[in-house]
């Protein structure tokens, strides 16, 4: 049994050598793969987001592929085709990027929604289909993708339906001063990604994932959790309230929190730390389109303690 | 499944906006029948600007405007002439601010408001209608108003069905205690009350007749009393129900004696009347309020039973206090009596020194040409059996001095109160004892409820004379209009003398439908004022002292209080039971010390990041505050964690680690 307190700790101090300063992103993107789910990075280009997708895979000794999203992007891209083998003279399917334990799904936004859909399908379902044919994804299998939210010429924004299926919505930001200083005057770069040593194996990761379900959650906790997710539904505050798959996906992740955070059970603070990850993209405002605002909002009103 | 208590404390959702409107439109539609109608218009206009805020066309009212509101609205009801303290005024104020209190009405806090004061508004709506009606109308206010206070507490979206059936279902559930607060509850006089005065007028019989007050009353299809017999029922030429009796006369107005009553008391319900052989009878009244005193009775009335009832030499009976509420008695009348001798007949014989004297000289010359008393007075009555005397509703005044001269030998036409004002004159002329009665003749029996109904169009006055030792009635309306005897007003009108009401009187007769559906609807507001407004608290009470001897207010105070602390009790167990997360009270209740001494906590902080800003701002207090938030976090969240002695003891020692200097 892997101590999970001590493979954070391990994972966020290999991390930090290569995204340094973004602890609290990587305790999250790490919650959201402990409770088996995908992160949609959404942030400015050059902040790193390549760069924590790689170094998850490797730390947690998955293999990695990338595919760049574009606007002539086909699906038979991302999940591979039938290719006729003249030696055979038969067709063969010929497995895309998809087939691997962690994706990065890099500017998922600039594909047609067609291909954005063969992958949430992928996503979704952990299988792909081509020609008829069901190829099932490895296991464990993860996706990041990134978007980019500022530059919207040219591209499909994900429907809301779609958004749902992420996990997590997470965004880097630009690192704090002593980190980009360090960054700047450091020489080597990415070079380090291939130091890292992997802090568990893909069969540790999935005994991990199964221990997330068997954390505690208490009444008050539960109550807690279902006023957070009403009001975000009946008061009047947002358009679009959290749906069931996202109350679902707020307890997953705040058990995982539980989890990082060494305990059996869960707490009001786990779910206030997972909360605008995973609630952030899934409920809209009456107008504004930054739900920062809306998250805190809720966070700050809704009671802790039941009256 | 563990419910859970709605903590959001900003604005309620659109949809519980309307329905509180809508409930607010349900309250206030029935108080316009009796309060100024512009409180109609105050509702539309609130209505308006709320739908207008809710659109974003307008903001929400600012205070000044609620103030500036308030100040005309009251304005307005003083120019509508309530201005006395009195019921309406403190009611029609009460709309007021009701209407008023949704133009602000935002957070739920607000909306539960809203919903209490509704409630209470119902209450203050049964002063107003007490019918079964009325009733009806409470009921669906209570709902509607229950209806308000779940869609603002639900913590889910409001949904009509289901809300009309969980306020349907908490009425059911909370007709037990209705049922045992309407059996048990002592009605026990008020402890202060608003004056009452501007409230309906005076109705039935005054103590004081002029020739013009009944017709008046012959105007009006309201019912007067209801009579139920317990064994047989008089024939109808015997239905003179006793109201006053007026012995004085000025020479225009007869007006009642005894006006001391603390001089002319009986001793409680004995009639100064013994039974004869003759028939008995046994019966119940349910007097409409009249806001006098009198109550009316079969003539000639033995004995009666009710509460502070108190009885006058001259046959006439009342209540201590005016009847604001219908009010039930019994009583015990018998056709012919005994009369006892009577002193101070001569009361009875005095006449004005002037006036009529055409008409005194008349009944002179009149007792001179016949033998007795008696043969008098029947050559009276056959004057006006065989002189062209009319019966009619809309007579003509007879303003002058000489009223009676005038309507005896010029007009001759007249109502019951001419007829018998001039007749008892005429025998007080021949020096016989006389007065005049009055009361109400007739009624209609209700085949379907078993009980006789008379209405105030049934008013009638007439004559008493005192010949052979007993005082004998005389009817001169039996000699010009011998139908209106036997046949109830409105039959006789019909058949007699068709155009001498005003049409809307006559409504609802000769049509065979409506007539029935009437004696059916008069049959249950008769039940309903014998068995719910006039419920004999004795009984239940009789029934109590058999078994714990004699009850006095404080012992029903007390009993009551005891109901209401077990009922208090009982729901608090249950409502903790369901609604409060079990475990997580205590722990948290801990905090409430730290939080008085180093101020509250935000709602969305947990005890950690609470005790945390505190240490920030107390850094002396780090240590305690941390161990303090590593307990309760323990204790309220962690299911292994139970509250035992020790951990308590050890809760309450951090706390107090903290508070500590």
């Amino acid at each position: 049994m892997t101590d999970i307190a001590t493979v954070t700790q391990q994972l966020l101090a290999q991390a930090g050598k290569v995204v340094s300063g973004k602890d609290e992103v990587v305790r999250l993107a790490w919650v959201a793969i402990l409770s088996d789910g995908h992160v949609l990075l959404e942030d400015l280009p050059g902040v790193g987001k390549t760069s924590l997708a790689q170094t998850l895979g490797r730390l947690l000794s998955l293999d990695y592929q990338r595919v760049q999203f574009t606007s002539d992007l086909l699906p038979a891209d991302v999940i591979g085709a039938q290719v006729y083998r003249r030696d055979q003279e038969a067709f063969q399917f010929h497995p895309g990027p998809v087939f691997t334990q962690l994706l990065l799904a890099d500017e998922l936004n600039r594909a047609t929604p067609k291909a954005q859909s063969a992958l949430l399908e992928a996503m979704e379902e952990g299988q792909v289909s081509s020609d008829g044919v069901t190829h099932a994804l490895p296991v464990p299998f993860h996706v990041i993708a990134t978007q980019n939210p500022q530059s919207q010429a040219g591209t499909y924004p994900l429907p809301e339906s779609q958004l749902d299926r992420f996990f997590m919505r997470l965004s880097l930001g630009y690192p704090d001063l002593d980190s980009e200083k360090a960054l700047l005057s450091g020489t080597r770069g990415r070079a380090l990604l291939t130091e890292l040593k992997p802090v568990l194996t893909a069969d540790e990761l999935q005994s991990l994932k199964a221990d997330v379900g068997t954390v505690k959650v208490s009444d008050a906790v539960l109550s807690y959790v279902m006023r957070l997710v009403h009001s975000s539904r009946e008061s009047g505050l947002c358009r679009l309230g959290l749906s069931p798959r996202g109350a679902l996906a707020l307890m997953t992740a705040a058990r995982a929190m539980a989890l990082v955070e060494g305990r059996r059970y869960v707490m009001p603070d786990d779910v206030q730390r997972v909360f605008p990850a995973v609630a952030g993209h899934r409920i809209q405002g009456q107008r504004e389109h930054d739900t920062t605002i809306l998250v805190k909002q809720l966070l700050d009103e809704v009671d802790v303690i039941a009256a | 499944m563990t419910q859970y208590v709605p903590i959001m404390r900003r604005v309620m959702p659109l949809s519980v906006l309307w329905v509180l409107l809508l409930v607010q439109g349900i309250m206030v539609l029935p108080f316009l029948f009796y309060m100024p109608l512009w409180l109609g218009a105050v509702f539309a206009l609130v209505l308006i600007w709320r739908w207008r805020v809710t659109h974003g066309e307008m903001r929400q009212a600012p205070r000044s405007l609620i103030i500036l509101s308030i100040m005309v609205g009251i304005g307005g009801l003083l120019l509508s002439g309530l201005r006395a303290y009195n019921l309406d005024s403190a009611v029609a104020l009460c709309v007021l601010g009701y209407l008023l209190k949704s133009l602000e009405v935002m957070r739920r806090r607000d909306g539960i408001f809203q919903a209490y004061l509704g409630y209470f508004l119902t209450g203050i709506f049964l002063l107003y209608n007490y019918t079964p009606v009325g009733a009806l109308i409470a009921i669906i206010m209570v709902l509607a108003n229950t209806l308000a206070l779940h869609a603002v507490t639900a913590d889910q979206t409001f949904r009509w069905k289901r809300g009309t059936k969980l306020s349907l279902a908490l009425m059911v559930a909370a007709l037990p205690i209705m049922i045992a607060g309407f059996l048990f509850f002592p009605r026990l006089p008020p402890l202060w009350s608003i004056p009452n005065d501007e409230r309906g007028a005076q109705t039935g019989m005054s103590d004081q007749v002029d020739p013009g007050s009944i017709a008046s009353l012959a105007q009006s299809t309201a019912p007067a009393f209801r009579v139920q017999f317990d064994g047989d029922t008089p024939p109808r030429q015997q239905w003179y129900w006793r109201g006053t009796t007026l012995g004085e006369f000025d020479g225009r107005v007869w007006r009642a004696q005894f006006r001391d009553r603390n001089r002319f008391q009986w001793p409680r319900g004995q009639l100064p009347l013994a039974v004869s052989d003759a028939d008995q009878f046994d019966y119940s009244v349910v007097l409409e309020a009249t806001q006098q005193h009198w109550l009316y009775f079969l003539d000639w009335p033995t004995q009666i039973r009710g509460q502070d009832v108190y009885v006058l030499p001259d046959g006439r009976a009342a209540r201590r206090n005016s009847l604001s509420q219908t009010y039930r008695y019994e009583a015990q009348s018998a056709t012919s009596v005994n009369w006892q001798s009577e002193a101070g007949l001569q009361r009875y014989q005095r006449l004005p020194g002037q006036g009529n004297e055409a008409l005194r000289q008349w009944g002179l010359e009149l007792r001179q040409d016949v033998g007795s008393d008696a043969q008098y007075i029947a050559a009276i009555l056959e004057h006006i059996r065989s002189e062209p005397f009319r019966y009619t509703l809309q007579p003509p005044l007879y303003p002058s001095a000489d009223s009676l001269s005038d309507f005896w030998f010029d007009s001759r036409l007249g109502f019951c109160s001419h007829y018998a004002s001039a007749v008892a004159y005429l025998a007080r002329v021949a020096g016989i004892p006389s007065r005049l009665v009055g009361g109400y003749l007739g009624g209609t029996y209700n085949q379907s409820g078993d009980f006789i109904q008379v209405r105030q169009m049934e008013a009638h006055a007439w004559v008493e004379v005192w010949l052979n030792d007993r005082w004998q009635r005389v009817d001169p309306t039996a000699a010009v209009a011998p139908g209106r005897i036997d046949l109830n007003l409105d039959d006789w009108l019909s058949e007699d003398n068709p155009s001498d009401l005003p049409f809307g009187v006559r409504f609802g007769r000769n049509f065979g439908m409506l007539d029935g559906l009437g004696f059916w609807w008069d049959s249950v507001q008769y039940q309903w004022q014998v068995t719910i407004l006039n419920y004999q608290q004795s009984n239940a009470l009789g029934l109590l002292e058999a078994r714990f001897g004699r009850i006095n207010p404080w012992h029903a105070a007390a009993f009551m209080a005891a109901f209401l602390a077990v009922l208090g009790l009982l729901m608090a167990w249950f409502t903790g039971l369901l609604y409060l997360p079990r475990r997580s009270p205590e722990p948290w209740a801990s905090l409430g010390r730290v939080e008085r001494r180093y101020g509250a906590r935000h709602p969305g902080e947990t005890a950690r990041d609470y005790l945390a800003r505190l240490a920030y701002d107390y850094p002396g207090q780090r240590e305690a505050l941390a161990r303090l938030a590593q307990l309760i976090d323990t204790l309220a969240y962690d299911p292994q964690a139970t509250l035992d002695a020790s951990r308590r003891r050890d809760l309450k020692q951090r706390v107090e680690a903290c508070l500590a200097q």
